[in-house]
């Protein structure tokens, strides 16, 4: 997709470690509004790390490079500031927080986020409503909403549950962590139904996955390789189906080409 | 420790005055109950640092300031809405004590059972209770405790609940112990007993604050409470203790249990608080079948000090006791626990947990934990645990990922942490009054994240 509108996000020469390790080197992308993403890559070439950096640098040091979010300096902003502002990450790994209702954990992100954007404070009947109708589209039963976050959840229902997070929060850029693994065929259709319900021309989506079939269901407009710290190579949709067929190898040569 | 001359002679004129002022209104047995009090003080002093069970309390403060008793309250607030003294729950018997003497205007003795007996106030003073004098200090030894006896030689009011056989109080007994400034540091003994007849049912709720707090720029105050509790067979007591008297003040608390068979104790303590808070729990488990379940959990900050103590006796086979103490300290503060189980020679078949977590909001909070487990018997199931944390960075990084800022995700996952022992009180009226009791301890003086760094 080419348009001339202004990037959402773009991520100039991020350099990053995380723990003592020089993870990101060198990385760029530009996302523009109404786009879909899918990022491939090997085990361990940092796309999680991308993740965090983009969303609150919270276990990952930028130590060069910019980002730019709706125009604005990101790494300005602290975490809960980015998620006011519209962004918003699937973990790859859900965190299980017991002693907190997983209703609780969304009206208070919710009603941030609402805040933020002037918007009055939900109660907790209108508040339940939503809830309710967004896990309906997900097939989620209403009762996971009084469970502690995540708490002794199945890896399935994790992932699900990060996507009624998304669904209640709207975000103008969701960045999906290897959202389908651990999803059964049916609850990746699920999943993939949801995001594509909140497609729009405003809205975009970072896709981070292993497997090319996600995108047969969440189609992307482009798909980037990461490898080793660095976009490698970005291509259609067509890339994916390449690199199921052939793996990452070929790309690491053609790189060095 | 003893006391250094000129205080002794300070406390021992402050005594006599009691006697012949305040006190003085009181038939002999009350006066003869005093004296032999006092003589049970003198003769064991304030313990001191080398006093093993006080090891985590430095006492010295308050052997510098065994403070005079407290005088009448000067003003008697119109409504204790600011205390939120009900703790969620309107309705109910409710006795509120202003700088220990009870205030009618402020009190509710309507809606209890039939047959269940409230002494209080003047009538605790009466000639016709003298079988108190037997029963005051059976649970809560005055021989063997300095505190009890310092209690009991300054009784004055208070109350006594007998709960008959087979009565089942619904709505839980509520007291509140109120300090009113008088613009200098006084004291108060509190004494409070419980009596639960065969298979009755009770909840009772006590607590511990200020009338108001800022006006205790005159000096310090200090609380020295005293709760026996009787159950007899089959009884079933819910106990809750909240102590909220503010930063500077010290309080030391006994709560003494006895229970006999298939009887059964559950209580929750909360202390939001203190210079120094000593929070004492001993259960005597006499007959078979008896349980109690000991709830703790205390939020400090600044440079406060909790120290629960905690002493649980199987005397006999086939009783069951647990204890789950939880701290969440901030600040400079530090909080100890100390939990000793004795289990009696031929205390078979016993079954004793004890668990004390601490999450640590600060680099400089200091948390101590100590158990003790005295086991004299061999067919037992003994366990103890203990667990010190700081808040999960991962979880408080999900939840700001969620919009949420960083203070309420921080009181979030602290309510989190305490949400085992609020939910131990299960009516939900009650686990939202603990509730908003620790939000507005998170929310007010301390732990707010800058005491945190
Ligand atoms: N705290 C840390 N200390 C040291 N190394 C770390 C730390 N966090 C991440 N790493 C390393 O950084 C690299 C990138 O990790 P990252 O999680 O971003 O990979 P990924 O591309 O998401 O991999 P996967 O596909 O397996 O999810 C890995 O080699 C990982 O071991
Ligand atoms: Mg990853």
């Amino acid at each position: 997709m080419t348009n001339d509108t202004n990037p959402l996000l773009s991520v100039r020469g991020v350099h990053a470690t995380a723990g003592d390790k020089l993870v990101l080197k060198g990385l760029d992308l530009e996302v523009k509004p109404g786009e879909v993403h899918a990022i491939m890559g090997p085990n361990g070439s940092g796309k999680s790390t991308l993740a965090r950096v983009l969303t609150g640098n919270v276990g990952a040091d930028v130590t060069a490079g910019e980002v730019l979010y709706k125009g604005q300096d990101l790494f300005e902003l602290a975490p809960e500031e980015r998620a006011r502002e519209g962004m918003f990450l699937a973990f790859q790994y859900p965190v299980e927080i017991p002693g907190i209702a997983n209703s609780t954990l969304l009206r208070e992100g919710l009603n941030a986020i609402r805040e933020h954007r002037g918007q009055p404070e939900l109660d907790a009947i209108d508040f339940l409503q939503i809830a309710r109708e967004k896990a309906a589209v997900l097939e989620m039963d209403p009762a996971m909403l009084n469970r502690a976050v995540n708490y002794g959840f199945s890896g399935g229902e994790k992932k699900r549950n990060e996507v009624l997070q998304m669904l209640v929060l709207e975000p103008s850029l969701a960045i999906l962590d290897e959202t389908d693994s651990g999803l059964d065929i049916d609850a990746l259709k699920i999943v993939a139904k949801g995001v594509n319900a909140l497609r729009s021309e405003d809205r975009s989506f970072i896709v981070i996955t292993h497997y090319q079939r996600l995108l047969d269901y969440i189609v992307p407009d482009v798909v980037h390789v990461l490898s080793d710290g660095k976009i490698v190579r970005s291509g259609d949709k067509d890339l994916a189906l390449e690199l199921e067929a052939k793996g990452y190898a070929w790309l690491e040569e053609g790189a060095n080409a | 420790m003893s006391l250094a001359t000129a205080q002794a002679t300070a406390f021992e004129a402050d005594f006599e005055r009691f006697e012949q002022a305040a006190g003085a209104s009181a038939p002999a047995w009350l006066h003869d109950l005093r004296r032999q009090a006092m003589d049970h003080f003198r003769a064991q002093g304030i313990p001191g640092p080398k006093h093993e069970d006080w090891l985590y309390t430095n006492t010295t403060p308050l052997a510098k300031s065994l403070l005079p008793i407290a005088p009448r309250a000067v003003e008697v607030p119109g409504s204790l809405a600011a205390h939120r003294f009900t703790l969620g729950v309107e309705e109910g018997t409710r006795l509120v004590f202003l700088n220990g003497r009870y205030e009618p205007s402020l009190s509710s003795t309507e809606g209890l059972p039939e047959g269940v007996v409230l002494v209080h106030g003047a009538a605790l003073r009466d000639e016709e209770h003298a079988d108190l004098r037997a029963e005051l200090g059976t649970v809560a030894d005055p021989a063997k405790h300095p505190f009890a006896a310092l209690n009991m030689a300054y009784l004055y009011d208070g109350f006594v609940l007998r709960v008959p056989k087979g009565v089942v109080v619904e709505k839980p007994v509520q007291t509140l112990f109120l300090h009113s400034p008088v613009g200098q540091a006084v004291a108060v003994h509190p004494r409070v007993l419980v009596v639960a007849g065969e298979n009755s049912r009770v909840t009772f709720i006590e607590r511990y604050g200020i009338d108001c707090i800022g006006a205790l720029a005159g000096g310090t105050c200090f609380t020295n409470a005293v709760t026996e509790y009787v159950l007899h067979q089959g009884a079933h007591v819910r106990a809750m203790r909240v102590q909220h008297e503010g930063t500077n003040t010290y309080h030391v608390g006994l709560t003494a249990v006895q229970q006999a068979r298939d009887s059964r104790f559950d209580s929750i303590s909360l202390s939001l608080g203190g210079a120094i808070d000593r929070n004492e729990t001993h259960v005597a488990l006499q007959d078979t079948g008896a349980e109690c379940n000991l709830n703790g959990l205390y939020v400090l900050g600044n440079e406060e000090h909790v120290d629960n103590h905690t002493v649980i006796r199987h005397e006999v086979p086939h009783c069951k006791s647990a204890q789950l103490y939880k701290g969440v300290l901030g600040g400079k503060s530090n909080g100890a626990f100390t939990g000793r189980v004795v289990v009696a020679p031929d205390a078979q078949k016993t079954v004793a947990d004890q668990a004390n977590h601490t999450l640590l909001l600060s680099d400089h909070a200091v948390a101590e934990t100590r158990p003790q487990l005295e086991i004299y018997a061999d067919d037992v199931q003994c366990a103890h645990g203990a667990t010190i944390g700081r808040l999960d960075e991962e979880a408080l990084y999900y939840l700001r990922s969620r919009g949420i800022g960083p203070r309420t995700a921080r009181n979030l996952l602290v309510h989190a942490f305490a949400s085992e022992i609020t939910e131990a009180a299960e009516d939900p009226q009650l686990v939202e009054g603990l509730e908003m009791l620790i939000a507005s301890r998170l929310e007010g003086r301390a732990n707010r994240p800058e005491d945190a760094q």
